[in-house]
């Protein structure tokens, strides 16, 4: 009796250790929640609706680039007006950026590449170029060749490459991705494609414009590479209309709308600049109406905003100065209505006709790219640009026909190309800006009055993001070392 | 030689007359068989003693009734010596006369140094004398636990318990953090594993606070009553949880329910009924100025409360003085500008926490059991929110036989909760909607408007009403009109079944599991400035989640003893099993107010929806050899094998070893001389592995419910993962004494203790030009050095009855990071507004790391520019969250029939980032503010101390106060405060109503106390309670958002006995 309940135990006891002692526990560690691959469309229209989210949203434009191309400025909540950007928007879309869109678009790269399929990895290198690009214009040297590594066993720290060695990288990038999808015959992504909806011929001239934009970015400081590429760009075949811009449609459905129309639906701190409006107002600009609402005091009357003022002086203008236009907004908002519900799906653009034609105008001002007829270029640019955003062509040709608007040749031509480019590229806070650092066209862009003394002069680049002074310290250091002080006013090579 | 052998052969004779004892069928016949019950002089059995015949001819022990049965070898009579001896005890020898019949000899044993007497929980639930326990571990009594109402039994061991940091959210029903020891894991879970009745529990954290906000809905061992405890015993380092396992790393907190004993008689049913009530209030407010209001540049004119008027969008007071001067104000035109000083006082109520509990314990022959039933009602002090507690418990056990006994527990807990606060920098965390703030506003004249009704500014009757329409909703309208409500439904429950196979061999079988349900709502009525969509009419979202924690135990323990050795030998094994599952929707915009269904949403709800399986194998062992009574050696081993780690690093091994040396009975000549009453030295070493979360071993990509025009979106994830993860390893590596002195007045408990944790799983943050956030890795250690101790004292004890006692407890924790990855300075942990808390080589766990004042290299003075001061050009070490030591001191004063028992809980050194203080300064709302504007809003400014970068010499520029403070917008350097604190944490006068009176009422026993918690503070931290966590995270220390303070309480305790 006793032994047998011994035994009895002793069973229950061992055959709960040899239970205990099964090994192969690893079949409960798959995720049933995620997969380990995904597909290359579905990654596209994600990474596509991120992208333009992140630099066509309301903190890259509305917080800063917007602010320092003075198309915008700040009623409220004052900082980023008088120069301080707040690390955290930095240290938010550089992030994101790498960690979203850029690792997901090299992750269809390297899908569409495996299947020897360009018009699936063309679109994915067009679009990752270009944020590459909005990084570096934006800061300078930013990690490029040894980034996007960081699941493949490559550095935990990646360098920080000269500005110049990624603009070469870029533009090799598009040119590779433009001819492989001119003659590609696979399927592409379709419908996952939300710019073009899986249309290869106007990737390819996406592609070519985008190596032209770079192109003449670069023309200052690498004249000779400049110029081959801009005449290669060119010839290869560019947008010839608003049908080929390269834009996002949002669908404005709560969750994916506009990004100025999501800010706008809480925040009322912003208002068209007066650097913008007085310009535009000089020149009776038909976009008026469409880029600004009249001031809530007076029905009649559009008036912009002076940049950098501070929060005391700031406050009598509430009432006095315009609100972006009605296409940016929501309808109802926290403190109002304005505009329909169908201001949430206004287009994003990364790149338009018109940005195209006053390319070509400057090329062949300057006699460069193979360019002639640089006021044919202008005059196409402009009423490109008007149609775009919602006017006609005969309100075009009524501007164009205004002796402050009508192209001359020589240097006025090149300020006018500058000025109407500047103009034409609202909602586009960074290449606006950029084109100003280029080019410093329009020359009324000035500092506020209440400036931060550390921001004297309008920011010609911005600071490095904070955190990569915890995660890597030593390869900021060496970008510093050699680009110049981390300070808004350090230029980039493309400036120099 | 032949003394050894006889030693032997001795030995083996006594343990086959042992065998021979258990065995019924094979009991001898004939021979002397002694026979008796071993007493304490207080009358309670002992256990455990030994008696021995002569020098060793027969030795036995007590069983738990005190009784014992020693047959002798056939054949013995005469004179011989009998004694009885336990530790703490001291020994007692009886002549006797062996006459060849049955004897019956008792004892009655008087205790010596009580401070090793007794017997104690340790690991795997065994019951070991203290005297023979190796490692450190403290115990609390159901008493020390429920002196006053506290919010959790975290919260009631805060201050008791030498070495550990408790860390408490002032939310009502909010989570708090236990450390013990000091941080050990980088990224990981640094508290430590609670087991009830020797069932592992969970202590999720349900909070969603962060820097950006959430609600904090404590964590899951809050849920245990404290009123069900019978005793929880802290077993401080992995020493003592070597046994428990991997998540035993950073500790373990064994938990006894209270239970109904079998007796041997049949002993009825007792009930017994416990009242408490407490009011409750802020313990500590922000100091705001009462001089100036809500504006700009001294400006103010209220027209719509957006920015039309003049500085009417501000929510900061820097605004006119308020000197009686007519202003258009939101409630009316051209009304008086003044001050309201309580403004923000006014908008708390008093809360109040009510909790009855009814306990009925029945005994009888072989049987027990134990019914209670907790209601716990609090009304918080934040308007509208609530949260009601139920509690039940049930065990019982039954004596089969005399060989099996079964047992069995269940606990059941239920919280309901309402508009528990939210942290962070949110609209829907009080203190930080009125950081931002207007000083003029009264907040009364917002309570029960909400909506406009003819406005003399032309708002649409409806419309929300407010002090201002720009970035903030009426405070009130926020609680009662966006309701969040909250439940959690909470089952542990355990099955045990003790088989003694012999007298020395029995065995355990254990099931157990731990199951629970949480549901969070929140609902956003039309107007919710953040979280619904305005073009909608409201906005909601929901989560759920259950989860389940299966344990299944088997463990066989033989005791024997030979000679002067006692052995204990532990074998069995564990399988343990973890499933989650959780679920959540959620929209910016619903179509008809009020109804919070999915079927309402305009706006296509976000879906998400997760499971998580784990498992964990293990097999495990314990040796426990005792020479003499006074020298313990304990080795234990255990392997696990993990679901979570790769298949070849899934099995791990670790050992530990400890011993005890009670030198006081070793060498009774170190206690003659009085001074020294008993010493016990101890010492161990433990390696403790630990595993990895689940899923980590591949990277993964994220799908979204959401659809752009219909089209399925999919990101890779931003961690990047390791096929080839090791285990962690912790070791420990311990020393200490007790000691006590002048007839145990005083008792002394130290430790000295280094702890390494090497090899941590990491989700390192690495550089986002990776493509990843973060990646998992094995890497770093961690070191704590330090020291322990607990001294008590009986300071006096006067023949009229009044005694005094007083202890402290001390811990002293060196932590340091001193290495992280090959080329790895630092690991962000968490951080808002850049600032970071870090990990970083070299230096303590939780630097705060972030911008700081551009200074003159040279005099360290500041760099100003026009007046101003400047960011320095890179971020800095701005401080350290971790304290230097932490301890406290209690006191305990009896007289008659009265008690009066104070504990005062310290944390010295620290620093917190307090977002607080810094947007309150800047904001102009905090009193500080006042300094540069003590004549009107401009004069006579601030000249700030430093040096003119432009010309070297010191500032002579003038600035105003408003310019200064919203200067210093992105420098955090001025909120970084120390956050070292003394509380009064409690305090309780109690009164046992006299037995006379009692009797007359036809009950047994009536207490009646009155208690505080939380009476006072005494810190340099400005305007919050230093205190505070965010979460009970890693990084929930050290970053002070607007934080609720802890509760001040004052109440009244009842307890009455029938």
């Amino acid at each position: 009796m006793k032994y047998t309940r011994l035994s009895a135990g002793l069973v229950a006891i061992a055959s709960l250790a040899t239970m205990a002692c099964k090994t192969d526990l690893t079949g409960l560690n798959t995720n049933p929640n995620s997969p380990t691959t995904a597909p290359a469309t579905s990654l596209f229209s994600n990474a596509t609706a991120g992208t333009m989210g992140r630099w066509n949203g309301s903190f890259q434009t509305l917080s800063m680039t917007s602010l320092f191309a003075q198309h915008i400025a700040q009623v409220q909540y004052v900082d980023e007006d008088r120069g301080h950007i707040r690390s955290t928007t930095v240290d938010g879309f550089y992030a994101g950026a790498y960690t979203a869109e850029l690792e997901d678009y090299a992750k269809v790269i390297e899908q569409g590449k495996a299947a020897t399929a360009p018009n699936v990895w063309g679109p994915a290198a067009v679009m990752q170029s270009w944020v590459f690009q909005n990084l570096t214009d934006l800061l300078g040297d930013i990690p490029y060749s040894e980034a996007l590594k960081g699941d493949l066993g490559g550095s935990l720290k990646p360098k920080y490459d000269a500005q110049k060695d990624i603009y070469y990288g870029l533009l090799k990038t598009l040119t590779d991705a433009s001819t492989a999808m001119k003659t590609a015959t696979d399927a592409g992504l379709g419908s996952a494609d939300l710019i073009y909806k899986g249309d290869q011929a106007k990737w390819v001239k996406f592609a070519n414009s985008l190596r032209a934009r770079m192109a003449l970015r670069m023309s200052s400081a690498d004249a000779a590479k400049a110029a081959s590429e801009l005449s290669a760009a060119f010839a290869a075949g560019v947008m010839t209309s608003n049908a080929d811009n390269a834009m996002l449609a949002w669908p404005g459905d709560g969750v994916f709308d506009n990004p100025w129309a999501g800010n706008f639906a809480t925040r009322d701190d912003h208002r068209v600049s007066k650097t913008l409006l007085d310009t535009m107002n000089a020149l009776n600009d038909p976009r008026v109406k469409i880029y600004a609402q009249p001031t809530k005091n007076d029905a009649t009357k559009y008036a912009g905003l002076q940049n950098g003022m501070d929060n005391v002086t700031v406050t009598p203008f509430f009432n006095t100065t315009s609100r972006p236009g009605a296409i940016f907004y929501p309808g109802a908002t926290s403190y109002g209505t304005f505009g329909t519900a169908a201001g949430k799906k206004t287009p994003s653009y990364i790149l338009t006709y018109a940005e195209v034609e006053f390319m070509q105008a400057e090329a062949a001002e300057k006699g460069l790219g193979g360019q002639t007829g640089a006021a044919t270029h202008y005059n196409n640019a402009v009423t490109a640009s008007i149609t775009q955003w919602g006017g006609t062509a005969t309100d075009a040709a009524a501007y164009l026909a205004q002796p402050g608007v009508a192209y001359v040749a020589g240097a006025e031509g090149l300020k006018r190309i500058g000025l109407q480019k500047w103009i034409a590229l609202f909602t586009q806070g960074t290449e606006a800006w950029s084109e100003w650092r280029r080019t410093g066209n329009p020359a009324s862009i000035k500092m506020g009055p209440s400036a931060y003394p550390d921001v004297l002069q309008v920011p010609r680049r911005i600071l490095y993001a904070s955190n990569e002074q915890s995660v890597n310290a030593a390869s900021l250091a060496e970008a510093i070392a050699r680009q110049g002080p981390d300070l808004y006013s350090t230029r980039v090579w493309w400036n120099k | 030689m032949p003394n050894r052998l006889t030693r032997v052969l001795l030995a083996g004779a006594v343990t086959l007359a042992l065998i021979a004892v258990a065995a019924p069928r094979v009991t001898a016949q004939g021979a002397t068989v002694i026979s008796g019950r071993i007493m304490s002089d207080a009358g309670a059995p002992v256990v455990g003693a030994t008696i021995t015949l002569g020098a060793a001819e027969a030795a036995t022990i007590s069983r738990a009734d005190g009784t014992y049965r020693l047959p002798l070898p056939a054949g013995r009579t005469g004179a011989a010596q009998l004694s009885a001896r336990r530790l703490g005890f001291k020994m007692v020898q009886q002549p006797i006369t062996i006459a060849g019949s049955a004897m019956t000899v008792d004892f009655t044993l008087v205790p010596t140094a009580t401070q090793l007497v007794g017997v104690t929980v340790t690991a795997l639930g065994i019951l070991a004398e203290k005297a023979t326990v190796g490692t450190s571990q403290q115990t609390l009594s159901s008493a020390d636990l429920t002196r006053t109402v506290t919010p959790n039994i975290m919260s009631s061991m805060s201050g008791k318990i030498s070495g550990v940091q408790i860390s408490q959210s002032g939310n009502m029903g909010g989570s708090s953090r236990i450390v013990i020891r000091g941080a050990g894991s980088i990224l990981g879970e640094n508290q430590p594993l609670f087991i009830i009745d020797g069932i592992p529990i969970s202590n999720a954290n349900f909070s969603t606070a962060s820097a950006g906000g959430g609600r904090d809905y404590g964590s899951a061992a809050a849920d245990i009553n404290p009123d069900d405890i019978a005793e929880l015993t802290v077993l401080k380092g992995p020493n003592a949880a070597a046994l428990y396992g991997s998540r035993a790393a950073n500790g373990a907190v064994v938990i006894t329910t209270k239970s109904g004993r079998s007796s041997s008689v049949l002993d009825g049913t007792r009930f017994n009924f416990t009242t408490r009530m407490t009011s409750d209030a802020p313990s500590i407010m922000p100091k705001y100025q009462n001089r100036y209001g809500q504006g700009f540049g001294g400006e103010f004119k209220y027209v719509d409360g957006a920015g039309s008027g003049v500085n009417d969008g501000a929510d900061e007071s820097w605004g006119p003085m308020l000197d009686g001067r007519l202003i258009d104000q939101f409630f009316g035109k051209a009304q008086p500008w003044i001050a309201h000083p309580n403004n923000v006082k006014d908008y708390f109520q008093s809360g109040s926490t009510v909790s009855n509990n009814l306990n009925m314990v029945t005994s009888g022959k072989g049987m027990g059991s134990r019914l209670s039933i907790t209601k716990e009602d609090v009304k918080g002090i934040v308007p509208n929110s609530s949260l009601a507690k139920l509690a039940g418990s049930l065990s019982a056990s039954a004596v089969v036989n005399s060989k099996l006994t079964l047992s069995g527990s269940m606990q059941y807990t239920q919280n309901k909760g309402l508009n528990r606060p939210e942290n962070g920098y949110t609209e829907g965390n009080p203190f930080m909607t009125f950081t931002w703030f207007g000083r003029q506003v009264d907040v009364g004249s917002l309570k029960n408007k909400y909506y406009n009704t003819g406005s003399p500014y032309g708002f649409a009757d409806g419309s929300l009403y407010n002090w201002n329409d720009n970035y903030h909703r009426n405070p009130y309208w926020q609680q009662y009109e966006n309701p969040a409500p909250d439940s959690r439904e909470h089952i542990i429950g355990q099955l045990t079944a003790n088989y003694a196979f012999n007298s020395w061999l029995s065995g355990i079988l254990r099931t157990g599991s731990d199951s629970y349900r949480q549901t969070q709502e929140e609902h956003f009525a039309a107007g919710n400035i953040d979280r619904a969509s305005p073009s909608y009419n409201g906005g909601f979202t929901a989560s759920n989640a259950r989860a389940q924690e299966t344990n299944f135990e088997g463990i066989l323990t033989a005791r024997k003893s030979v000679g002067k050795f006692d052995f204990t030998v532990n074998g069995g094994g564990n399988i343990r099993r973890n499933d989650r599952f959780a679920n959540g929707y959620s929209t910016g915009g619903i179509l008809v107010a009020g109804i919070y269904n999915l079927s309402n949403a305009g706006i296509a709800p976000t879906y998400t929806n997760s499971e998580t399986h784990s498992a964990v194998n293990s097999m495990y062992g314990s040796a426990v050899a005792t020479y003499d009574r006074f020298w313990t050696v304990e080795v234990t081993g255990r392997n696990d094998w993990s679901s979570t780690l790769p298949k070849e690093n899934a099995s791990y091994f670790y050992p530990s070893i400890n011993t005890s040396l009670v030198l006081s009975d070793a060498f009774p000549f170190i206690v003659r001389n009085k001074v020294l009453s008993s010493l016990k030295l101890r010492g161990g070493y433990a390696l403790v592995g630990a595993d990895a979360a689940a899923y980590q071993l591949q990277t993964l990509y994220n799908g979204s419910s959401n659809k752009f025009s219909g089209l399925p979106l999919y990101s890779l994830s931003n961690t990047s993962a390791n096929p080839a993860l090791k285990p962690e390893r912790t070791t420990s590596t311990e020393g200490g004494v007790e000691f006590a002195l002048f007839d145990d007045r005083v008792t002394i408990d130290a430790t000295y203790f280094v702890k390494l944790t090497r090899d941590q799983i990491l989700p390192l943050t690495i550089a986002p030009a990776t493509g990843f956030t973060a990646t998992t890795i094995n890497a770093g250690q961690i070191s704590n050095r330090g020291i322990e101790a607990m001294v008590s004292a009986r300071v006096f004890k006067l023949s009229n009855g009044f005694q005094w006692t007083t202890s402290v407890n001390y811990a002293n924790v060196k932590n340091k990071v001193d290495e992280l990855a090959p080329g790895l300075a630092t690991i962000i942990l968490g951080g808002t507004w850049s600032t970071n808390i870090e990990a970083r080589a070299g230096l303590p766990y939780g630097t705060i790391f972030g911008w700081g004042f551009k200074r003159d290299p040279a005099t360290k003075e500041l760099l100003l520019s026009d007046g101003f001061p400047q960011r320095a050009s890179a971020k800095q070490v701005l401080g350290n969250v971790t304290p230097e030591w932490v301890g406290g001191w209690s006191n305990e004063f009896h007289y008659r029939n009265w008690s009066l028992s104070t504990l005062v809980d310290i944390q010295h050194g620290g620093q917190t980032f307090s977002v607080g203080n810094w947007w309150g300064s800047y904001a102009g709302i905090l009193e500080n503010t006042l300094s540069g504007r003590e004549v009107e809003w401009n004069k006579p400014g601030l000249v700030v101390k430093g040096i003119d970068a432009a010309t070297g010499k010191a500032n002579t520029t003038v600035v105003t106060t408003e310019d200064y403070q919203h200067s210093i917008y992105p420098i955090v350097e001025s909120a970084i405060l120390p956050s070292g604190f003394a509380k009064l944490r409690e305090m309780r006068l109690g009164y046992e109503v006299p037995q006379s009176f009692v009797k007359d009422l036809r009950l047994s026993q009536v207490n009646v106390a009155l208690v505080g918690r939380n009476l006072y503070t005494w810190t340099a931290f400005p305007n919050y309670d230093p205190e505070y966590v965010a979460n009970s995270g890693n990084a929930g220390r050290g970053l002070e958002m607007g934080a609720l303070p802890s509760l001040r309480s004052i109440g009244l305790n009842i307890t009455i006995t029938p």
